[in-house]
């Protein structure tokens, strides 16, 4: 019993300074001097076999169906018998809620205001270091992504994104040949559009098309706002394409 | 650049050193997807979010303090997309069930997978036998070198919750590892 109070506090203590009253008990003790050796070697083994794990699975080596598997495990179902809370009991909550955070933002308000527009004033300048080129590149990718999906069949109903996507292709310099290998795209090109137009092809596979080209028509009208802020010159060259796609 | 830290390569990229920035994504894009497959249980959705969060981490560089880790900063986020992924997982679950019910049920399911052969690799193990905060706070202490606080920011836990989850994973872990290597030794 007294051994197992121990190996507990080793485990609790494996990687932290132990107090030097456990130290003691442990120097004295050669089996749990083996327990913590055990120990020691597990987490030496944790630290250096994390590197082939996630370039493994950066490889896509493992198993992609026992992934899968695991989507089921992890993903927690709905119990029927689940109790709902009372409509009556979730109003009072939810208005006293309110009325607290009310009362908190009044009097943060006041002191905060100032130091807060200062602060998102520096912060919007300092992001503004992306740039426009960053952001139509990103378009650029967002057409990558719809391009892929068209080809797998998924939005056959938008016909002009290739012509698109070849004057993308132009502008941002990527070799169109290389064009469907940009779906697993460097960072440095990416943006939150690719997010977008992902979302959308994660989308696509359950709604089975339905759909579809209406919400292709909303990224690329998202898109179109993104290229708003672009040179005149390339805003040119990509307008028809929109125009095309959005008839 | 591959020598240079990694918290030098973030004040380098949030100075605007594109580079840089592209050199940390390289190094941590294999341990995200490492960490988020267990998290989110399919290598896609993992796949999405962890450029989801790269992007997103770029796109808020400004804002990265350096008086903590860089990847505590870029897990934080990557959990928080996690978050959103999942929501909108379940949303698709949701819509998918209405037209075909599920037929295969997760004890079932963890039965067969139960049944398949260990990989060598202690992390292959750690990711099929530990719970996903387990397997996280693992990550974030062994991989990413986090002390128990920077962990509890990363998770939104408290640290004590963060020892008492760690110390379950590590018992967890060690048992199996010990049952698996007696039965390894009786055959």
């Amino acid at each position: 019993m007294k051994k197992r109070i121990v190996r507990w506090l080793i485990r609790w203590w494996i990687d932290d300074d132990r107090p030097s009253w456990l130290q003691h008990i442990v120097d004295r003790d050669a089996d749990l001097q083996e327990y913590e050796r055990g120990l020691q070697i597990m987490s030496d083994r944790l630290r250096n076999e994390a590197g082939e794990w996630s370039e493994r699975i950066a490889a896509s080596k493992i198993d992609r169906t026992d992934c899968e598997n695991f989507s089921v495990l992890n993903r927690r179902t709905p119990s029927p018998r689940q109790p709902r809370l009372r409509p009556a009991v979730a109003l009072a909550g939810g208005l006293a809620l309110t009325l607290v955070c009310l009362g908190l933002a009044r009097v943060h308000w006041n002191g905060s205001l100032d130091e807060a527009a200062s602060k998102a004033a520096t912060r919007s300048q300092q992001v503004k270091k992306v740039t426009d080129d960053d952001t139509f590149r990103a378009g650029a990718d967002s057409l990558v992504v719809l391009y892929n999906a068209s080809r797998r069949g998924l939005i056959r109903s938008v016909d002009g994104i290739p012509s698109m996507l070849q004057s993308a292709a132009h502008l941002t310099n990527y070799p169109s040949a290389n064009v469907t290998q940009k779906a697993r795209i460097p960072f440095e090109s990416t943006s939150r559009a690719y997010g977008r137009a992902v979302a959308l092809v994660n989308r696509s596979l359950s709604d089975q098309r339905k759909g579809l080209a209406n919400n292709a028509r909303s990224v690329l009208h998202s898109l179109k706002l993104r290229l708003h802020g672009l040179d005149q010159d390339k805003r040119a060259d990509i307008q028809p394409g929109l125009e095309e796609i959005e008839k | 650049m591959s020598d240079v830290e990694t918290n030098d390569l973030a004040l380098l990229a949030r100075a605007g050193d594109i580079g840089a920035y592209s050199e940390l994504a390289r190094r941590f894009r294999p341990r995200l997807l490492a960490a988020l497959c267990k998290r989110l249980g399919s290598l896609a959705d993992a796949e999405d979010v962890a450029q989801e969060s790269l992007t997103k981490a770029w796109q808020h560089i400004a804002t990265f303090d350096d008086q903590f880790p860089f990847s505590s900063w870029l897990y934080t986020i990557a959990f928080r997309q996690a978050t959103d992924c999942q929501r909108s997982i379940r949303r698709r679950e949701n819509l998918a069930r209405r037209v075909k019910p599920v037929e295969e049920t997760a004890s079932e399911s963890e039965s067969s997978l139960m049944k398949q052969e260990l990989s060598n690799n202690i992390w292959s193990t750690a990711r099929k036998i530990l719970t996903t905060p387990q397997y996280l706070a693992l990550w974030l202490r062994y991989v990413e070198d986090l002390s128990v606080r920077e962990i509890a920011r990363t998770m939104g836990k408290t640290s004590v919750g963060v020892r008492v989850i760690l110390h379950r994973g590590r018992t967890v872990l060690q048992r199996h590892l010990v049952d698996f290597s007696d039965d390894g030794g009786s055959k």
